[in-house]
This record gives structure tokens, sequence and C-alpha cells, in this order.
């Protein structure tokens, strides 16, 4: 099929909570690739179920203005038509890799939109192992859908929304719940789309998107929606993020590192001079500092010499001990002479590939699982599982948290920023809100060791900030903290040190496994799945300490020291910016 | 599903048995179930189940270690069955010198009882050994003319239920670490009765949940009413046929044998 046209007049989506996304007006021509961002809830994937025909049909809401898909075969309109009306036309891939395949057996799955679509039979066969050959997952054919990766389903949802032969692809975050080689899988698998397919990304993780390539290596127009969800700019992709990279970094959205330094001229500066000469023997020698600075401090602090980065010194008190630990489960073990130390006021992050046993290890130190050698010792720990919703307990979050510490709920929720939310059911927050009450309910129970397991998974910039410094807190308050990670740049800016779990085997890395060890020497993150964002290699290259300047980076909170607006470029064209509000919940 | 459980599950569908058109297979094994609810007759029950049992371990590669466990929970429903007719059912009281009083009526009425339970078990059982869940949906759409959007969503729904052990495991752990007291050993960790509903509905939250995304999964894939094909058609042949001759016969042949 041929790429289709999109249109949509004064398009405008209000959920029944008041959220909502628009007024959109525009065209998205045949084969255009367009890349939506914008912060966590303002609806860019209420925009992308809308035009998959999902909106109203499966999620309750009050559209208003048009939309419409034009095809070699006609026009549809998704919102009255609903998904049937849409399935010819628009492949979906969303952010779920397990609800993303629904048959249990590969090549069922990639069959079923060819037998919806009255392919004959004989043909379906050699349709099913091109169309996994595609996307590199042509071995997957016969596997049963439950024994594969995240990065493998996704690639096996992409081949079946591929199959179908579509006019729009829509990319839901494809990739926000895989890890490093999940997002290369995927990547590697989207180079097949056809070039007049018509694509529409919603990505968090821009630099892992593009995996080094900048800007060039996204979509060329983007839409940025800001956070009540109206259009805040539509236009080429170096142009929305040069004239709004500021307003949508405050508001946290994640956007290139190119952009990010582009707001931090001084440090650009730096980097630049430092990668010019870029001595990686030298960087291992660079000392980390301590303690949050700006664009400017960082420079400053760069130059003042060697602090300790480390809190939890070797002299500081061991909180939790595990010693020539091996467990599992049932009979299989998954754990094998795991020896650890956690100390007080130190975060160790534990880096591993997926299934090496992440998971297992918190379980063994949280007293959720005996050892079957050695022994587990130390303080009582708490536990912050990677699905927030896991661990809800309670009908409200202000008793979410006062079923650990009932005369203080009401000032942590005020420290959390939910004290309007207090008699909200926890299920109804948003992701990076369900992730901050989860860590803070865990934390209300006074435990002096935490356990989180992948705790910025899947979030935007700003609560991935906000998760971050609850762990520094806990940490600085004299917790030990331990943490799983599959985000080198997220180590990098709070943990002291990692340690890779391979092959149920626990190995302490070289020169400590600090972040400075880890981004001078891809090989070891290599071994957990992970690569090194080239952003970390530059700030070590110029001789810059990994987590000031990645704070600096990171906080809306350094505005100030940060110069005025960028400019446009010459001649760069004003970018429109919406008009009008949303009237809220009466809608 | 484990290895173990795996290669049980292809040596039943590589079976004589497990090669047979799932349609007819659910048809017999209905049919059997409803002849069966009307006997009462100990005799020819007894004489079915055996003939069930020989039929089953010949044709379905199940083995009879495997047989026997799969039968437990029906023979202990069958036990009930017995127990309760025996000890409420009037008639000839056999042992007046107990305490309670049991009946032969009822022992006998609780025995037949307890064979159609086995009866019926054995015959599901044997069916769930050979059956592939795919294969029957898609022998159900051709020749039961169920509608495809329901036997894709059962399909999908199978694939969910898989899922549910391991997020219940989960759900588990997340209660216990919010308790007050360490969970130590295996007696500490056993969840209260408010931890159990607190995690059913934790679990029914997240499925439901998954169900939506999956029915839209299902749509987007062009799931609904109206001429499709099938890429692996599951076809009935003459042995379907003369499996479906030999089993009504012989349950004729049964029912005359226990009569005379």
């Amino acid at each position: 099929m041929q790429g289709a046209e999109l249109r949509a007049r004064e398009l405008e989506i209000v959920l029944p909570g008041g959220d909502g996304v628009g007024p959109w007006s525009g065209t998205i021509e045949p084969g255009e690739a367009v890349l939506i961002i914008a912060p966590s809830g303002a609806g860019k994937s209420t925009l992308l179920r809308a035009l998959a025909g999902a909106i109203p049909q499966h999620v309750r809401a009050h559209v208003t203005g048009s939309l419409e898909i034009f095809t070699a075969g006609g026009r549809i309109d998704p919102v009255a038509g609903g998904v049937a009306a849409t399935a010819g036309a628009v492949g979906f891939v969303g952010q779920d890799p397990a609800a993303g395949v629904a048959m249990r057996i590969v090549a069922d799955e990639i069959a079923l939109p060819l037998e919806s679509r009255g392919v004959a039979p004989a043909l379906i066969g050699q349709a099913i192992t091109l169309a996994l050959g595609a996307v590199g997952a042509a071995h997957l054919q016969d596997r049963d859908a439950a024994a594969l990766s995240g990065g493998e389903l996704q690639r096996v949802a992409l081949a079946a929304a591929l199959v179908a032969e579509p006019g729009v692809l829509l990319l839901d975050e494809p990739t926000a719940m895989l890890d490093g080689e999940g997002i290369a899988a995927v990547r590697e698998a989207l180079r097949v789309v056809p070039a007049d397919v018509t694509t529409i990304l919603v990505e968090h993780r821009l630099d892992e998107w593009t995996a080094g390539e900048g800007v060039e290596g996204l979509p060329s127009r983007t839409i940025a929606l800001d956070r009540s969800g109206r259009v805040r700019a539509d236009g080429p992709t170096d142009l929305v993020l040069r004239e709004h990279g500021r307003a949508l970094l405050e508001e946290g959205c994640w956007v290139p590192a190119q952009t990010e330094l582009a707001l931090l001229p001084e440090l650009a500066r730096r980097l630049e001079e430092g990668t010019a000469a870029l001595d990686p023997a030298a960087s291992r020698d660079s000392a980390p500092l301590h303690g949050p600075v700006g664009a400017g401090r960082v420079a400053a602090a760069s130059e003042a010499g060697e602090v300790p980065r480390t809190q939890g010194a070797p002299a500081a008190e061991v909180m939790l001990q595990a010693r020539a630990v091996t467990a599992g489960w049932g009979e299989t073990p998954v754990l094998q002479g795991v020896d650890l130390e956690l100390r007080a006021g130190e975060i160790t992050a534990v880096i591993g590939r997926n299934g090496a046993g992440k998971s297992t290890l918190l379980t063994l130190l949280a007293g959720l699982l005996d050892p079957w050698e050695g022994e587990v010792s130390g303080e009582r720990t708490g536990l912050a599982f990677q699905n927030p919703e896991h661990q809800f307990l309670m009908p409200t979050v202000i008793e979410e948290i006062a079923l650990g510490d009932p005369a203080g709920a009401g000032e942590a929720l005020e420290r959390l920023g939910l004290a309007d939310l207090a008699g909200r059911s926890p299920f109804s927050l948003s992701g990076g809100q369900k992730r901050r009450l989860s860590l803070a309910a865990m934390l209300a129970h006074g435990r002096r060791v935490l356990l989180a397991d992948e705790p910025t998974f899947g979030l935007d910039r700003a609560s991935t900030h906000e998760v971050l410094a609850m762990l520094r807190e806990a940490a600085d308050g004299g917790a030990a903290v331990l943490m799983t990670c599959h985000d080198l740049r997220t180590i990098a800016q709070c943990a002291d040190r990692a340690l890779l779990l391979e092959n149920g085997r626990l190995h302490a890395l070289p020169r400590g496994g600090t972040p400075e060890a880890l981004t001078a020497d891809p090989s070891i993150p290599a071994r957990a799945g992970m690569s090194v964002p080239p952003l970390l290699t530059r700030i070590l290259g110029a001789g810059l300490p990994l987590r000031e300047t990645l704070f600096a980076l990171a906080s809306p909170g350094v505005a100030p020291e940060i110069p005025g607006p960028v400019s446009s470029r010459d001649g760069a064209a004003e970018l429109p910016v919406a008009k009008g509000r949303r009237e809220g919940a009466a809608r | 599903m484990n290895g173990a459980a795996a290669s049980r599950a292809l040596a039943g569908r590589d079976s004589w048995l497990g090669q047979r058109c799932p349609t007819v297979l659910l048809a017999l094994l209905v049919l059997v179930s409803a002849v069966s609810v009307l006997i009462l007759d100990i005799r020819t029950l007894g004489i079915l189940y055996g003939a069930l049992v020989v039929g089953v371990l010949a044709t379905a590669r199940i083995g009879v270690r495997r047989l026997l466990l799969a039968q437990i929970p029906f023979a202990g429903f069958g036990l009930g069955v017995v127990m309760v007719n025996a000890l409420s059912r009037p008639g000839t009281e056999l042992w007046p010198h107990l305490p309670v009083r049991v009946s032969a009526e009822g022992i006998a009425i609780g025995i037949a009882l307890a064979l159609r339970t086995l009866v019926i078990g054995v015959g599901a059982v044997a069916f769930t050994h050979v059956t592939e869940p795919k294969r029957l949906m898609m022998s159900l759409i051709r020749h039961a003319h169920v509608s495809p959007c329901y036997a894709y969503a059962l399909l999908a729904g199978h694939r969910l239920l898989d899922t549910l052990p391991a997020q219940w495991r989960t759900l588990a752990q997340a209660r216990l670490i919010r308790r007050a007291n360490a969970p130590r050993g295996k007696q500490g960790r056993r969840l209260t009765l408010r931890e159990h509903a607190s995690c059913a509905f934790a679990l029914l939250v997240g499925a439901i949940r998954s169900s939506e995304r999956i029915a839209f999964t299902l749509e987007s894939r062009g799931l609904a009413q109206g001429p499709r094909t099938m890429w692996k058609p599951v076809t009935c042949t003459w042995r379907d046929g003369a499996m479906a001759v030999a089993v009504l016969g012989a349950m004729a042949a049964v029912v005359v044998l226990g009569r005379g």
C-alpha cells in the first residue's frame, strides 16, 4: 500500500479525567516521518490511539473536530469507524511488548493480519518468512511468544504490523520497556520500513533511539506538545528543538544531547575542547566531584581538584551483607557464590543482561527468598518493584504512605508534590507519580536498606530526575541503596559504583566500578548489554565530572545560570504555536 | 510451561488421538459425558470407564502414571459424592452399630455418581492432553462455525493466563515486604486472607488492562466479522469418521452389555 495522508481539523480529545490533547489542525503528507515529543501525560499516546481508531471505541473520551486518513483505497474516519476501519491502513506498535503479540506462536501472530485480509493460504507461509526475515526475526518463527525477550516481541509486533502493508505506521514508545539491546534490535528492524509509509513516532529516549546520530537520526518533522496537550510547535525537527528545546527540557522531556548542550554553551565549549584532546587513559584518572552544581560551577569544580565522590567510603557502616550465597527458584540455580556488602550512604547499581538474575538478587536480599547456601545478614530491607502498581495496597495515596508512617504521611506527600492527590487511588496516578509514590511508601517504613528494581524504567526526564533525587536523598540520609538499571546515564548521574551480574555471578568491576570506569571502558557495560552514550564519553574526555555535569544538564533548576534563549538561525521560519485552551473535564 | 510439561504436551499432540479433528473429539467428549449422565448403573459405568481408560492409553501417549495423577481431582470429588450419598440418602442401614447411618442405596448411587465423574474426567484429561488450543479453535471456526472473534479472543486469553502465576508471585512478595514483621521462612511468607484479597484485586486490575490492550492488538490485526482465509485449516478425514463410529459403537455395546 502507498503512504497515507492524515488530516486533522481542530481535533481535540478530552479524557474523562480532564487530560487530553489538541486542538490540532494539520496535515501529514504520504511518506512523511513525524516525531511527537511531549512531557508525560500530554496526550501523545492518546493522539496515536485516536489515529489508530481506538478512541472513543476502546478508550472513552470526548472527541471534537475531524480526523481523516486518505489512502489509495479511499477516506477513513478513525473516530467514527474505529479500529476495524483503520486496521487495513494503519499499523501500530505500542509500549508493552507482551500486549503487542496476542498469539502464542510467532508465526500465528504474523498470519493473523494476512488471514484477516483474505490472503490465499498458499501465500501466507512465504509472507510470514519474508516479514520476519525483514526485521531480523526469522529464527523466531516457530517460537513461543512467552519465551521471547522484550526486544524480540517488539520485532514480532513490527513484523505483524508491516506484513499487512500499512499506509501509516504508528510507533508509540516502542522502546520504553526495553534494555539497550532491545532498543538496538527495534531500531535495526525499523530500517526496513518502506520510504513511502507515513510514520509517526512517539519516543522518550531520543539519544538511545538515534544511537548517537543526534538530531539527524530523528524523523525530519517534529510536533511538540506542551504539558496540557496543546501543540507547542510543528516544523522541521532541528528547528523545533532549537527554538523550543529549553521549554521542552523544563517540562521534563528528554531531548537529544546536542540540544541539551546547546542550552549550556559554556559546557558545550568545554566539551568541544576536551573532546579534541580526548585521551581515555588520562580521563580514567580524572577525579569525580561532589555536590550539585550548574554549568559554570561544573567547570570551576573540575578545576578545583579531587574531591571524594563516594559518601559510602569503605569506613561506612555495612548495612547488608551476603556471603557466598547460592540461590534459585525450584531446582534451577540463578545466583551462585554471591558476595556483597551494602554500606550506609552509598548507591550501588547492579547491571546485567535481561535474565541475568537481577530481580532474583533483589528478592534474595529482601529476605523473600532463602539462600540454598551462604548467608544474608544485616538490616531489614525495603524493596521497590519495577511495576509500582504491584505494591500498592491501600485505596488512597495518603493511606499508602501512612501504612509505613502514619504520622508523617501528610508531610511526605507535600514533599513529593502529591498532596493534592492524597485522596486519589494510587492506580489513577501518572507513571512518574506512581513510581515516586511507590518509593516514598517504601521509604516510609523507615528501612535503612532500600532496594529498587529498575526505578527509572520508562519514565520521562522530569520523573527520572525526581526518582533519582529521592534515591540520593535516602542515601544521604544514611540508607544503603541498591538499584538495578539498564541506563548508563542514569547510573552515572546517581550511583557511586556498579557491580556486574553475569551468568548468576556478581562481579566487582575494575577501579571500584565507578561510572567513570564504565564509561572509559565500553567493554564492561557491553557485558551487560549496555552501550556508552556518546555524551558520557564526551564529558569524560573533556575531563569534567560525570555526575555534576549530568546534574547541570538535567536540572531545570540551573536554568538561571544558562545564557538567554537560543536565537533562530538566519532566515529560519517562525514556528507556528497553537492557540486556544482546553476547557477541561466539563467538556 | 516448563520443559517436562512441554514435552508431555508434544507427545500428546503427536499421538494418534492428537492427530484427529478436535471438533470431532470435542463432540464425542460431550456425547459420552451426556450419555453417562443418563446412566446410574454401576456395572455399565464401570465398563464404560474401563473402556475409556484402555482407549486413551492406547491412542493418546499419556502413560498410566500421568493418567492416574490427572484423575486425582476427579477421584477426590467422586469420593466426596460417595460419602455424601452414603450418609444422607435414606435406605437400608448397613452398619447399625456405627454412630452415623450408612445406607446401601446411598453407597450404590454414590459409587455410580463417582464413576460418572471419572468417566467425564478421563475424557476431559485425554482431550486436554492431545488438543493444541490453536488447532482446536481453527477447527471450531471451520467445522462448528464458531466466530473467529471469539476463537482468537480465547486464544489471546489463554496466552494471558500463562503470565498470571509470575504476576501473582510478584504481588505476594510486594505485600510481604511491606509487613511490619520480616517474612522469615516459609511460614512467615504465607499470605493472610486480606493479603490474598489484595493480590487478587491487583491481579484482576492488571489482567483487565492487559486484556484491553490485547483486544486492541487483535482488532488492529484486522480481526473482525467478515470473509477471511485460514493459513493452516484443520481438516476432517475418514479416520475421524471411523473414530466416531468406533466410539459410538463401543458405547452402545457397553450400554447393552451393562444391562445384560
